[in-house]
This record gives structure tokens, sequence and C-alpha cells, in this order.
């Protein structure tokens, strides 16, 4: 295990040898000895970073086991972060009260499976919030319910003791709260060198912006990253997991207000604006030990804006380097990191900047169209 | 072979893709598959047309850029110029077909040559950030951004903006 390490290249496996309800049934009777019955083995396919399948088993015994497997995609994880870390993340969430899926094992072996994979436990519910989409008066209340329960549970990721949880060892964390930017920009320009991302002048651009107004920490947490609709699941309008951990990190909790996805747009109940950024952050302030500044907060929109670029800048280099690179990372590696750069280009006043439609667009999938 | 062309062919499967594989797909994650799939074959198509182009006023750009930079550096003795003329130095080989592959190559080049740069000029700053020349190269940097990503939005909106789902 390695801090924030980059996955070493992941070897070619040819689609035959790929994960499959057959593969999974065989791995489960080697490796509890009996036979095993496999009642689902579907893929996610909304996730773009890694893969993950739901699986269902019943056991010799008869009992039913519910789990999700992960594993990067054959070509790579399309971020560059290793898996071996997100499961040390999960592992770690364990320790804290954050509402998180337990995780099972992770398997390492080269002759057990097609590339190293882990199990969580399946916790059940969605990602779907129930009414979000609709205009009307009960959508709003929806979408309502949902952003303030995200910002309660945002609020108990910041609150949790990170250190004693053993993030600072996995992650790594600032030197004080005056080093909470200096720390995330060395942290992704590291992580570029590392990987040898393609030279990008904007880039260089934004980084010293970044570190020539860094605003100093409130206090120093940890991070979730992505964050929001889409990243978490919900039952019966509450939190019970939190996902997508890939771009967690140490550092000013006021980094993770800055990327929310859904739950920080304005909500219209009765002719009145009763939610909106400014109206989150005030509720998140309320539940949260230590408030966020409106001003981390839209200085951390930028900043995650150049940790996105970072990431493309990997996944660009996972299509570069292999055939069996997925369509979804050539699109981010194409259209998704063009926008971001005319986002994070536009907000230091170069160029023309971009419509934020167009993310919405981005998020947009044929499931929700067909719906 | 002249005819058929590239784009031409190209013309043709995506028709084929849009007309007759994707109404047949039943699978969730087929059916997402084929939406990335048709949005990146118009990128294609795209960039077999514009490319070649855009790529070449990008070195020369890059070169007028690296140029001015370098001439400041030996002015000011900010910063050694020499690895700046070194990449400045044509390096598509005469007489050699400038594939796509050898422009981009240069291109990244003189970006990697540009980035290392714009490190010693921030690093500049604190002895030249409010003379006229430095204040220029720093605007002219921007403006090289502004142009590359005007460049690549050619690329890109066309293919995909308000083209429906992407995946």
């Amino acid at each position: 295990m390695t801090n924030g390490s980059i996955p070493e290249r992941a070897p070619g496996v040819s689609a035959a040898d790929d994960f499959s309800a057959d593969w999974f049934a065989d791995y489960l009777r080697k490796r509890a000895g009996q036979p095993v019955q496999v009642t689902e083995f579907a893929k996610f396919t909304r996730g773009t970073s890694r893969q993950t399948w739901f699986a269902t088993w019943r056991d010799g015994d008869g009992k039913t086991h519910e789990v999700v497997l992960r594993a990067d995609h054959p070509a790579g994880a399309g971020d560059p972060t290793s898996l071996d870390q997100e499961y040390a993340v999960y592992e770690r969430l364990g320790r804290t009260d954050i509402p998180h899926a337990r995780t099972l094992w992770f398997e390492n072996d080269a002759a057990a499976a097609p590339r190293p994979f882990y199990l969580r436990e399946r916790v059940a519910g969605a990602w779907q919030v129930p009414g979000y989409t609709r205009q009307d008066e009960v959508g709003a209340g929806a979408r309502l319910a949902a952003a303030q329960e995200h910002m309660r549970a945002l609020a108990r990721v910041h609150d949790a003791d990170w250190q004693a949880a053993g993030f600072g060892d996995l992650l790594g964390a600032p030197a004080g709260l005056d080093d909470a930017v200096g720390h995330y920009v060395r942290l992704q320009l590291g992580r570029l060198a590392q990987f040898g991302g393609e030279p990008q002048p904007l880039l260089c651009e934004v980084a010293e912006f970044l570190l020539g107004n860094a605003p100093e920490a409130a206090r120093i947490s940890l991070c979730k990253g992505t964050n929001g609709l889409g990243e978490e699941v919900f039952r019966r309008g509450r939190i019970v997991a939190m996902s997508d951990w890939e771009e967690v990190l140490v550092g000013d909790p006021a980094s993770d207000l800055a990327m929310v996805q859904g739950f920080a747009e304005p909500i219209v109940r009765g002719g009145e604006t009763v939610w909106d950024l400014e109206r989150a952050l005030e509720f998140y302030n309320a539940h949260a030990r230590v408030p966020v500044s409106l001003g981390n907060l839209r200085f951390y929109q930028l900043a995650r804006m150049f940790g996105r670029m970072v990431m493309f800048a990997y996944t660009t280099t996972v299509v570069q380097r292999s055939p069996r690179a997925t369509v979804r990372q050539s699109w981010t590696a194409t259209e998704v990191q063009h926008w971001v750069r005319r986002a994070l280009a536009g907000a230091l006043g170069i160029g023309e900047g971009v419509d934020p439609a167009i993310f919405e667009e981005l998020n947009m999938t044929v499931d929700m169209e067909a719906g | 072979m002249i005819h058929p062309t590239c784009t031409e062919v190209l013309a043709t499967v995506q028709t084929a893709f849009d007309e007759q594989v994707v109404p047949h797909l039943a699978d969730s994650e087929a059916r997402s598959a084929a939406a990335t799939i048709g949005h990146l074959l118009r990128h294609v198509a795209l960039r077999i047309e514009q490319e070649g182009q855009i790529l070449s006023d990008d070195i020369a750009r890059l070169e007028a850029l690296l140029g001015r930079i370098a001439d400041w550096f030996d002015e000011t003795r900010a910063a050694d110029a020499q690895p700046l003329r070194a990449a400045l130095v044509p390096a598509l080989p005469a007489g050699r077909y400038p594939s796509l592959t050898l422009i981009g190559e240069r291109a990244l080049a003189l970006r990697a040559a540009l980035v290392a740069a714009q490190e010693r000029l921030q690093e500049a700053a604190a002895g030249h950030g409010s003379e006229a020349g430095y204040t220029d190269l720093r605007a002219g940097i921007r403006d090289y951004i502004a142009a590359q990503l005007a460049d690549e939005a050619r690329l890109i909106a066309p293919a995909f903006q308000g083209r429906g789902p992407r995946r």
C-alpha cells in the first residue's frame, strides 16, 4: 500500500478473461470450498473512474449475500489513485461514524481473477432521489429534503476524526491551516509528474493563481471529493452510504462544498427561493462543528477543477497506452476534458469560458432519456 | 486511392451505426456505449478534416511566443534562454511527410518548452513583475491558451454539444 499510489499498468486481458457471473461463481466456490449460486451479476453503467458490478449469491447454507465488486477498467482506472487506496479508504471509514458500505476483502491473486478487485457490502438503497426531477412542489420538496440530508452527511464527514481513523497516514495531510491549498496543489502536480501527463500551459497558470491567492482553512478535515446526487446511496430519504471516494483528501472542507452535485442548485417553493448555494452553506454551517466561509468555497470551486484536469490528464494516458481503454474513457479525455479546461480558463479570464448548462448535458444518460 | 476519403467512409459508418445497429440494442450498457461511440465518431470526423491545420497553427503560435520569451530572457538575463532556443530548432525532418503524429509531437515538445518557460517567468515575477516586457509576455501566454482552447472547441462543440446523452 502506498499513499496516493499510481496504479501499475494493467496487464492485457482478453475479453473472455473478464469478470462474469460464471467466473464469480467459480471464484466463490473455490474460496468457500462449497458450491454457491450466483443469482445476479450486473454491471453498473453509470460510473466512469472504475468498474462496478452488483452481485448476489446464495451460499451452501442458503444464506443470501449482496455485494458490490470494484475493479479497475482493463486498461486502468480513470483517475490516478489506486484501487488499493480506495479499499483502504473504505476500510478506514469503518473506524468512523460516516455511513458507508463495509469492505469484505481485497483479491490480488492474478490466478484467481482477471485483475485485482475488492468486495464491499451492498447497502440497500439507490443513488436516485424519488421525485427529484419533478417540476412541481412535490419535486421541490424532494430536492430540498435530499439536499439538507446531504449537507448533514457532509458535516459528518468533516467532523470525523481523520487522524484517529488513519487517513493522514494513507493520504498525507497539509502541514497546517495555511498549507491546505499548497498541499493540494503539490499533490496534484506530483501526480501529474508521476504519470507523465501532457504539458499544459493552462495548468501552470492555474497553479500559480491558486498558490498566490490561497486562503487559510478554518480547519483540516477528511474531504470526500466527488459528492452529491449520483454519488451517495439514499434509502427512505436518508443517506445510508457515501460512495465514490476516488477524490478523497485531507484538507479544507470547503473543497467538498465546492463540488456538491445537484444539491446546491436553487429550489423555488411557492415562488420563493428556499435553497441555493449560500443557503446550503448556511445549513451546513449549522450542523458542522466548524463553519466554512463562502470565500473558501468559491476558491475551491477553482481548485477542484484544477484537480479534475489532472485526473483527466491521467485518463488521457490510459487511452493513449491501451486499446482496451473504454470508449467512456476516450470521451472523458476528449469532450469532458475540454469543457473543464474551458471553465477553468474562463475563471481566470482566459478565453470565452463556458455555459454551465453544458455540465448538465454531460451528466445525462440514455437511461435518463428513456425514463 | 483518393476517393472515398476517410471522411466519406466514416460518414457511411456513422449512418450504418445510427440506423442499423443502435435501434437494435436492448441492453442498457450497450446503448450507453453506443451513445458515446456516436459522439466520438463525429469528433473523429472533425479531427480528420481539421486537426492538421489546427496543429500547424498551434506550432506557429508557440514558435512566435517562445521566440519572444527567449529574447526577453536574453535581454533581462532573468533566465537562461538556451533551452528555449534549442526547442525552437525545427524538428520535422525535411522530405518526410509531416504526419499528424509528427506534428503532434512537435506541438507537444513546444508546449513542454512553454511550461518550462512559464515556470521561469513565474520565478522572475518578484524582480520583473511590474515591467511592461514581463506583463506583455504573460498576456501573450494567456492569449496563446485562449487560442488553443478556441481551436480545440472547433473539434468538440459541433460533435457533442446539444446532440443528446453521452453515455
